[in-house]
């Protein structure tokens, strides 16, 4: 996918001495985690996530090339074993690239694929708070359907405003929570005694996604 | 995309399943000689804190863990586990992290260890039921050969329910004795030999027509004689057992009487091996009684003050208190030579350190020229020419004595006291006291000698335990680990989902 990514962005190289076209975009995915280990964190399979994105466009042949810096946050949370307060957050940065065409008027198909850095944090609260931080690479793969509507009289390609649809696959590598514990005390504490960490284990963070995103093209 | 919708819709719901929702919990905490372990039968772990290492380990048992007991001297804990129609007993080595499955032949409640570890007996707790099993036959148990690794099916064939307790002989050349008390008499097999059947020794007192429930049992230092203590008699029941080998060891049985009001028995001190110590509350006398009833090699002791238990010190020295009251009284059961001391305030269960001739009362309360307050009351006993001298030294509590835990190889007594996160370690011999201030109270204390450690569990459900090098005042070598029964919770083992 990324190779025909690339491949895209060098066909349209005629493109890239032109100012590329940009845009701004704010969205909400939902990506769906079904194992079993998910259910620590969360009554139903999806994590939540919104996402703010931005994106500069350049001419392909038949179509066009978006290429996409974002940054994406979401939590799940639940009471865990009647008695916990469990919470994880994912946070995470991505860059992607994606190819769309025009097929009707207000109607534009696109594959997309990117790679990002994403930080999970699971964190337990019971009779003391454990969390801990991991961090892992992640890849995104995307195909979808814009339904862009021109803002104002201009010409095609000026102002506009795009609601997105897209389902793809998020994959990243299984998050290992080896050792969570207390987060260190806050200010300076005379004579701390030092805390240990409990490993609970591995949590995968692969699924199937959905986004629902507004854009605006300037 | 009208099809594709709903099937997103219906997808993003998801359900939960009830490996999270169910509450952990998580069987009491076992100290071996190195660790901690906490046994949590919802995700089929053992869970083990050392200490030494900042961070948790586990080891995957079989499914159903019920009961969990530290096999003494040892770095193994033994976990009763599996279902009723597939019982099992997980043999956890903490130090290797490893676990050993052997099939059981009932699904036993408990296992009762010898003091040397070698063998475990599994029995049932008549209370405990059998979760979804009809009929249990509470008189089978299950002798375990740790050795071997062996598991023997055994039938008591008594008239009882499950056994009331189980007593191991001491070590013999060719064999090893071991009691199980019954509510009907006391059966007595042969751990070395398990193929031979079981004695089944009836104790149906003169008149009676139904055998009296057992209450207490003491083997004589060369197994010899098993001593019993049942219920509403005065009299010591005296076993005479038999030196066979290979074949139901012969029993005769024998009733001793000594004062009113038998309240406990022990073992006689070295060189009266056919006697049998006996203190009664209700006529205020100790006795070592002859096994044989032999009036004449009766010795006896008139008491001051009621006394209800005894223990052995050093030499032929024994002694002998009341939980409820102040008198604490030494004896000398060779040359008659005894002495009295009496404790400043009513005195709780003591912990005896024979070794070092001495024994600690926490106090609940003392009045003194200080004041009032709880105290902890040290009686060490001295030789003296005409009588045992007893010396009584004090240490004054801020409040009521809590929870112990004692080093017998360094002569230390580590408690707590209610309210306090403090952790106090007295040297038996010296006295000396060092405290350590923790961040949370202990409910229990644990040494655990193979690492040198105090481990205080602070009573969290999920675990919280603080471990600390022995006798120091230095919070630099704590460790506290909590939450750890959540160990491996994201990996449960498949049977476990």
């Amino acid at each position: 996918m990324k190779t025909a990514t690339l491949l895209m962005l060098c066909l349209s190289a005629a493109a890239w001495a032109e100012r590329p076209e940009l845009s701004a975009s704010f969205g909400f995915a939902s990506e769906l985690m079904t194992s079993s280990q998910y259910d620590l964190v969360s009554a139903d399979d999806p994590l939540r996530m919104y996402r703010v994105a931005a994106a500069g466009t350049f001419a392909a042949p038949r179509g066009h090339v978006d290429v996409e810096l974002g940054w994406r946050s979401g939590a799940a949370s639940a009471t865990a074993h009647g008695t916990l307060s469990s919470s994880l957050w994912v946070r995470g940065v991505d860059v992607s690239a994606g190819y769309r065409f025009a097929w009707l008027k207000h109607l534009e198909p696109y594959a997309r694929a990117g790679v990002g850095l994403d930080w999970a944090s699971l964190s337990l609260t019971g009779s003391s708070a454990l969390e801990q931080t991991v961090l892992h690479p992640s890849g995104t793969f995307l195909g979808g359907l814009q339904f862009p509507f021109a803002l104002g009289v201009g010409a095609p390609g000026g102002l506009a405003f795009v609601v997105d649809l897209g389902v793809g696959y998020v994959v990243r590598p299984a998050y290992t929570f080896d050792a969570l514990a207390p987060p260190p005390p806050s200010g300076r504490q005379e004579d701390p005694i030092a805390r240990g960490a409990v490993n609970l284990g591995s949590m995968p963070l692969s699924g199937f996604t959905w986004r629902l995103g507004v854009t605006v093209r300037l | 995309m009208r099809r594709l919708l709903p099937l997103l819709v219906l997808a993003a719901c998801g359900t939960r399943g009830s490996l999270y929702t169910s509450p952990l919990k998580p069987l009491p905490l076992v100290a071996t000689q190195g660790a901690l372990v906490q046994v949590v039968p919802q995700t089929n772990r053992a869970v083990v804190v050392t200490g030494t290492t900042p961070y948790t380990q586990t080891v995957t048992l079989s499914s159903g863990a019920r009961a969990a007991v530290a096999v003494p001297g040892t770095d193994t804990v033994a976990v009763l586990t599996g279902a009723p129609k597939a019982p099992t007993l997980d043999l956890v080595d903490v130090a290797g992290l490893s676990a050993t499955v052997l099939e059981t032949p009932g699904f036993f409640d408990t296992v009762t260890f010898s003091p040397d570890g070698r063998f475990g007996l599994l029995t049932y707790v008549a209370a405990a039921r059998g979760g979804q099993l009809v009929a249990r036959n509470l008189n089978e148990v299950g002798l375990l050969d740790t050795a071997s690794l062996s598991l023997r099916r055994l039938q008591l064939d008594t008239e009882s329910l499950a056994p009331r307790s189980v007593v191991f002989g001491p070590v013999e050349g060719a064999r090893r004795l071991v009691a199980v008390t019954l509510e009907r008499g006391v059966a007595v097999l042969d751990a070395l030999h398990p193929e031979v059947p079981t004695r089944r020794i009836s104790v149906r007192p003169q008149g009676s027509t139904g055998d009296t429930p057992v209450l207490e049992a003491v083997f004589s230092r060369d197994a010899h004689w098993l001593f019993l203590r049942v219920s509403g008699q005065d009299d010591v029941v005296a076993v005479e057992l038999g030196s066979e080998v290979g074949a139901p060891v012969s029993a005769s049985v024998n009733f001793v009487a000594g004062g009113r009001g038998l309240a406990d028995i022990e073992t006689a001190p070295e060189g009266t091996d056919d006697a049998v110590l006996a203190v009664y509350a209700s006529s205020k006398e100790a006795f070592l009684l002859d096994a044989r009833g032999i009036q004449d090699n009766h010795r006896r002791l008139s008491l001051t003050d009621v006394a209800a238990h005894v223990a052995r010190m050093t030499g032929t020295t024994v002694l002998l208190w009341n939980e409820g009251s102040r008198t604490v009284t030494a004896w000398d059961v060779k040359d008659g030579r005894s002495g009295v001391v009496a404790l400043d305030g009513v005195a709780s269960a003591p912990l005896v350190v024979p070794a070092l001739d001495k024994a600690l009362f926490p106090l609940p309360q003392v009045s003194s020229s200080a004041g009032t307050g709880p105290a902890l009351a040290t009686v060490s006993l001295t030789d003296d020419t005409n009588r045992v001298r007893l010396h009584l030294q004090g240490v004054q509590l801020a409040q009521a004595f809590a929870a112990s835990a004692y080093d017998a190889q360094g002569q230390r007594l580590f408690f707590s006291v209610a309210g306090s996160s403090t952790v106090v370690s007295m040297d038996l011999r010296t006295l000396q006291l060092v405290e350590l201030a923790l961040d949370a109270t202990p409910q229990r204390l644990f040494y655990l000698p193979g690492t040198d450690l105090v481990a205080a569990d602070h009573g969290a459900l999920l675990g919280d335990v603080t471990f600390a090098p022995a006798g120091t005042s230095d919070r630099a070598g704590a460790l506290r680990l909590s939450d750890f029964a959540l160990s491996g919770d994201l990996q449960r083992p498949e049977d476990a989902r």
